[in-house]
């Protein structure tokens, strides 16, 4: 749920709970108020006829009096006194010929010595309707009130919180390999404004650590260099002693080799880090069908050793443009990686079509998880002499050059196909 | 044939020394720029080993000098930074190779007999070892008035034999020349069984004794 509609609708329904307490209360003391009126004007109605009645003593008059005005009796008490008091009844009303609501009041008067009984009422019914229509006048005047205040709180809201929409805009579009500056800009609220400046200031720290990182891999491989220099250069010179034996040529042949793979693991991370330095810039027009050709004649003492035999199917003559180096790695790895994982006597095709790469070995095991082959040192087997950066150099070439690759095994055969 | 070998790192600057001895070479050491500027300016060598981050400032300054002056030495620059900016840097000042590290000594044997070759004997390229009768410009091996008939592969192996005759090479020092620049591309250089198999097979048609040993597994020794 939106931030926006999470907070209007806690105001939405505080006004509905407000809204719907506050009408009955309102209704009450309205009615309450009204009431109150009415007994007052009761009472004043019998103060005004007990002037009145001063005037009148014959008991005609007073009958006229009483026909003449239909909300008051007045009737010999017959000794009896009625104190004041006042009360609801529902009498029937001749006019409109159905029972309403009047208020009453009974009470005693006093006329050339006599006591009399009288009753005054008033009609309710226009004291309902007024009620009614002044609560009815509020709850809308409240509604309407509501009403205004959602569309304006969202179109505020909305406003407001715009900064903060383009800086979430900005924060997903943020790749620190490749824009390393992280420009938000200013906004006039204060809370959006230390936002941005906290974020800016993490992506300035996730840069500068980002270009530690690499330059750190970058030193690290370089200072590598010369103690491996020094190691392999002392070790080639034992094997040169007199009278070595069988045993002590095994040591240097395993010394041998695992530094010939620390070299070259050297070499690739080197590489690894150059690419992510954007060192690789300069693209021409490269003529994929050669490169790969070229390519194939490259590894076929390899390709002959392991009895593996290359066919090429060239469906479209592709140029690209791309780096040569990179591109010249890219395919050079991948053809490298199916050698490496064909079984002896096994097959490798490249297919070039119009804007794809295709090569497939034969292989009957599917890679144990495909969705990691690209991570760093992953190798398909616990073989000595891979530096298991083959395919994480060919990912991040992909990656940086705007191409795809993808990966899939199907009948027996490793297919890896990148698109340009 | 004078070699200075310009390294700042000891340890290596002595392997090379060591390896290099009991060819005719006398070969003389500095570990910083200084020195080896002093002895630049003293002295002419035949062949320079030059690293390129010295203490106490650039190699390839040192190179600019040396080309200044007109001396006729062969110069390989020998560095860590394996990268093509220093590479063509140097080549153009006027270096005749580039040797990045970490290097096999009988690759720099062999880069280090070139370079005199060219330098010192103009037009006749031709290397004798005992019966053996390489000529560098022309391709050809005659052993013993036989001509042998040899692909690239093979010629390549057996010069680089030559050139490190008496010494042990390893199967990696072996596919890495003949791989050349391709050699980073291979995860193992079995192909290399093949070639020394058919460069004895061929040797031996030709009436040749058997020079090739093969060490241990550790790798081969052209024995003369």
């Amino acid at each position: 749920m939106k931030l926006l509609n999470r907070t209007t609708l806690n105001y939405l329904l505080y006004s509905v709970i407000v809204l719907l307490i506050i009408t009955p209360i309102f209704y009450v003391v309205i009615n309450t108020l009204f009431i109150k009126d009415v007994d007052e004007t009761l009472l004043l109605q019998k103060q005004e006829i007990q002037f009145r009645i001063e005037k009148i003593i014959s008991t005609n008059d007073l009958k006229v009096w009483v026909d003449l005005d239909g909300d008051v009796q007045i009737e010999p008490a017959n000794g009896r006194t009625f104190n004041d008091s006042i009360f609801n009844v529902t009498q029937y009303d001749s006019l409109a010929d159905e029972l309403e609501p009047y208020r009453m009041l009974s009470s005693s008067v006093s006329a050339g010595g006599k006591l009399y009984h009288l009753t005054a009422r008033i009609s309710l019914v226009e004291s309902k309707d007024l009620i009614f229509a002044i609560v009815l006048t509020q709850a809308s005047a409240l509604v309407l009130l509501l009403a205004g205040l959602v569309i304006i709180n969202s179109w505020v809201s909305k406003r407001i919180w715009k900064p903060f929409y383009n800086t979430l805009e900005k924060l997903r579009q943020f790749e620190v390999e490749k824009t390393p500056l992280l420009k938000l800009g200013s906004s006039s609220t204060k809370e959006f404004n230390d936002l941005n400046n906290a974020i800016e200031q993490l992506a300035d720290r996730n840069y500068k650590m980002y270009l530690s990182q690499k330059e750190f891999t970058e030193n690290a491989a370089h200072e590598m260099q010369t103690p491996l220099a020094i190691f392999q250069s002392k070790l080639e010179l034992l094997m040169q002693t007199t009278s070595i034996t069988e045993e002590q040529a095994k040591l240097m042949v395993s010394l041998m080799d695992s530094t010939n793979r620390l070299s070259k693991l050297n070499k690739a991370l080197l590489l690894l880090s150059k690419i992510e330095n954007n060192q690789f810039i300069e693209t021409e027009v490269v003529d994929v069908v050669g490169l790969t050709n070229k390519l194939i004649s490259v590894f076929e003492n390899q390709a002959a050793t392991n009895k593996t035999s290359i066919q090429l199917t060239v469906l479209y003559n592709l140029q690209i443009t791309f780096n040569p180096t990179l591109i010249d790695i890219l395919l050079s790895n991948l053809l490298s990686n199916a050698l490496k994982y064909t079984s002896s006597k096994g097959t490798i095709s490249i297919t070039i079509s119009n804007n794809k790469w295709q090569i497939t070995n034969s292989g009957d095991q599917p890679i144990a998880s495909p969705t990691k082959i690209y991570d760093r040192f992953q190798k398909g087997d616990a073989s000595q002499t891979s530096t298991g950066l083959g395919l994480a150099i060919v990912k991040k070439i992909c990656d940086m050059s705007g191409g795809s690759i993808q990966y899939n095994h199907e009948n027996k055969t490793h297919n890896f196909s990148v698109t340009f | 044939m004078k070699i200075l070998i310009i390294e700042d790192e000891k340890e290596l600057s002595e392997s090379i020394v060591h390896y290099l001895k009991g060819e005719s070479y006398s070969c003389e050491t500095a570990y910083d720029f200084n020195k080896a500027h002093e002895k630049l300016m003293l002295y002419t060598y035949d062949c320079i080993l030059l690293d390129i981050t010295l203490p106490g400032g650039n190699g390839l300054k040192l190179l600019q000098e040396l080309k200044h002056r007109n001396k006729l030495s062969g110069v390989i620059i020998i560095s860590a930074k394996n990268s093509l900016d220093d590479k063509i840097a140097g080549l153009e000042i006027g270096a005749d190779d580039y040797l990045p590290k970490p290097f096999h000594l009988a690759e720099l044997g062999a880069r280090i007999k070139a370079l005199i070759r060219r330098n010192k004997f103009e037009g006749s390229n031709l290397l004798v070892v005992d019966s053996i009768t390489l000529d560098t410009s022309g391709k050809t091996v005659v052993i013993d008035h036989t001509k042998l008939d040899l692909t690239k592969s093979e010629f390549e192996l057996l010069l680089f034999f030559m050139a490190n005759k008496n010494k042990v090479i390893s199967k990696n020092a072996i596919g890495e020349h003949l791989s050349g620049d391709d050699a980073d591309r291979f995860d193992n250089y079995d192909f290399v069984y093949s070639h020394i198999k058919n460069l004895k097979r061929k040797m031996s048609e030709a009436g040749s004794i058997d020079y090739i040993k093969t060490v241990y597994g550790l790798g081969y020794k052209f024995e003369v």
